[in-house]
């Protein structure tokens, strides 16, 4: 029996994405979860996180590399993986929107071959587990966006699997929806199962997760505890701009400057904002704003670095090299 | 013995239920639901002018059998084909194959259902053959009527699935199951004689399941010999399509995670 839970070993997805062209989706990761754990892994949109994900629910065949569940072979031995692993996505879709939410979960109970005793009783548990007991009868299609989610993870936890995945489960939900799904997130890793979750949020993360794993363009750029990657913006200050026309040769050269780690830029209201990852002890705001000169800068403002800012910094940072 | 019969009992409960809730969402699609109604009426009525303008000297009950079995075709086709796509547009598709049950065994349901929907327009274009423009619907053997009706659907849901099997892997695949629509009507026999038709083509008509049951049908509506020997052919040919879909599935489905096309592009 293996250690781990889930195992990734230099696994690799490469796309064809137009004549002789492809896309590397993921690149050669290697991770490794410990039973029982609850490991988030991060990143943007495009670093590859979804595309691990459908390896790991067998719906996508890696292009090289390996990756267990419970020891199980995710190409070799499939329905092992698919009978011991439950996955939670994210989303509006992926339900039968016009079906009940009780037969949304009958149709997969059946799938899963879960006993014909059993499924009233275990229906009848996770709907109530996930709120939706006095919404059985409605229509999918009339739900909420949290309510979709909330069935989303009854569904997941169905069969009663020992590893779970969920892939972005709140995405596009309201706060307090958010704060009740994490809720229940917490309450399947109670009940001793194996969580991997992605999310775009590093609080999300940091509330929930043992451990995580930052991907970047395909590649793990980080590994450690939410603890550690705080502390990689130990000794840093955010230096913020509010500018109006900077171009990319504007950045490259502001990554140049010493002191400087990161250089990041978001579109805030027809302007936009730099947040610089700096040394504390190397005040480079004078350097910034001499290459800088040639453009409107209508705002400077220092603060101290946040969680989210550690992981900013990561994702959008030269080649990090931090792990815990 | 104890694991094969709870095997066949899970097995008949994941098709009997998938048959009933796929029905149910059928069933509450209006767009469906208007076409299932019209459907039929525009095959009866066009049954009905071709045999009134023609020197066919086939009986009218032939000729309402011929348009009902053209609106079966149709929806069983088309069913069975856009259900795996509706899956994929829905996103279920991912979540369908990621479950230990064999993707045939979650495909079957969906061609049983559009069968079902197919085996009503059959009867719709009956009935209102005979309400609206008088056609008799006076059955030789309405028993083994009932058979060749049943063996024929389910042939047709067969032919739909293995057509439908494509769909799993390639997207675009409808195309392919449009462009077979009409060339299964002309080869089934529902449009024009079998025997009408260039040699050469006669032969895939005779690979053909529905050609089969359309034979069966229709002779057990009109009397004539050879019902049962069509019933069995029909039958056999179904349980080879289930045998090449059952592969082809397992090999799409491979394909299809390999090349990534499970999920809505």
């Amino acid at each position: 029996m293996s250690d781990y839970a889930i195992e990734l070993e230099n696994l690799s997805r490469t796309f064809r994405v137009g004549p002789g062209r492809t896309k590397q989706a993921v690149d050669g990761l290697s991770l490794s979860i410990e039973r029982g754990e609850m490991f988030g892994l991060l990143g943007p949109n495009g670093a590859g996180k979804t595309s691990t994900v459908k390896i790991l629910m067998t719906v996508l065949l890696p292009t090289s590399g390996h990756a267990r569940i419970l020891g199980d072979d995710v190409v070799e031995q499939v329905e092992r993986v698919r009978r011991r692993t439950g996955v939670i996505l994210g989303g509006d879709a992926g339900l039968y929107a016009r079906l009940s939410a009780r037969d949304n979960l009958l149709l997969f109970a059946d799938l899963y071959g879960i006993p014909y005793r059993e499924q009233k009783r275990r229906i009848g548990e996770l709907l109530e587990m996930v709120g939706l007991l006095k919404s059985e009868r409605a229509r999918v299609e009339t739900f909420s966006r949290g309510m979709k989610q909330r069935l989303h993870i009854a569904r997941g936890l169905l069969h009663d699997p020992e590893v779970v995945i969920l892939d972005e489960p709140s995405n596009g939900i309201d706060p307090v929806g958010a704060r009740e799904l994490r809720e229940l997130v917490r309450g399947t890793v109670r009940d001793g199962r194996t969580v991997l979750m992605t999310t775009h949020y590093m609080f999300e993360a940091d509330e929930l997760c043992d451990r995580v794993a930052v991907m970047r363009d395909g590649k793990k750029i980080a590994e450690g505890t939410p603890e550690s990657l705080k502390k990689q913006t130990d000794g840093q200050v955010v230096l913020s701009l509010d500018i109006i026309g900077v171009g990319e040769p504007d950045l490259d050269r502001l990554r140049a400057l010493p002191g400087v780690h990161s250089v990041s830029v978001a579109e805030v209201d027809g302007s936009q904002r730099l947040d610089l990852h700096c040394d504390q002890q190397t005040d480079a705001t004078a350097a910034v704003l001499e290459e800088l000169r040639h453009l409107t800068v209508l705002r400077v403002s220092k603060r101290e670095p946040t969680l989210e800012d550690a992981y900013v910094s990561l994702v959008s940072g030269g080649d990090a090299t931090w792990t815990s | 013995m104890d694991v094969l019969i709870r095997r066949v009992v899970s097995t008949a409960l994941v098709l009997s239920r998938g048959w009933l809730l796929e029905l149910r969402q059928l069933m509450r699609s209006r767009l469906y639901l208007v076409t299932a109604v019209i459907l039929p009426l525009v095959f009866a009525s066009l049954a009905h002018y071709m045999f009134a303008g023609s020197q066919r000297t086939e009986g009218p009950l032939v000729i309402a059998l011929s348009a009902g079995l053209m609106g079966m075709w149709s929806t069983t086709l088309m069913g069975s084909g856009s259900a795996i796509n509706r899956l994929r547009f829905m996103q279920v598709l991912e979540p369908l194959v990621a479950c230990p049950t064999p993707t045939f065994l979650f495909s079957l349901p969906f061609a049983l259902a559009t069968a079902s929907m197919g085996l009503y327009s059959l009867g719709a274009t009956l009935a209102w053959s005979a309400l609206f423009f008088g056609m008799p619907l006076e059955l030789a053997s309405p028993v083994l009527f009932v058979v060749a009706v049943v063996v024929t659907v389910v042939s047709l849901s067969m032919l739909g699935l293995l057509l439908a099997s494509a769909f799993i892997l390639y997207p675009t695949a409808q195309a392919l199951a449009n462009f077979f629509e009409y060339p299964i009507w002309m080869l089934s026999g529902v449009l024009v004689p079998v025997s009408s038709l260039p040699s050469s083509v006669r032969y895939a008509a005779d690979l053909l399941a529905p050609s089969w049951g359309v034979k069966a049908i229709m002779r057990s509506a009109t009397g004539e010999s050879g019902t049962f020997s069509a019933v069995l052919i029909c039958s056999l040919l179904s349980v080879l399509y289930a045998a090449i879909t059952l592969i082809l599935l397992r090999r799409f489905e491979w394909l299809a995670r390999s090349s990534g096309t499970l999920a809505l592009q």
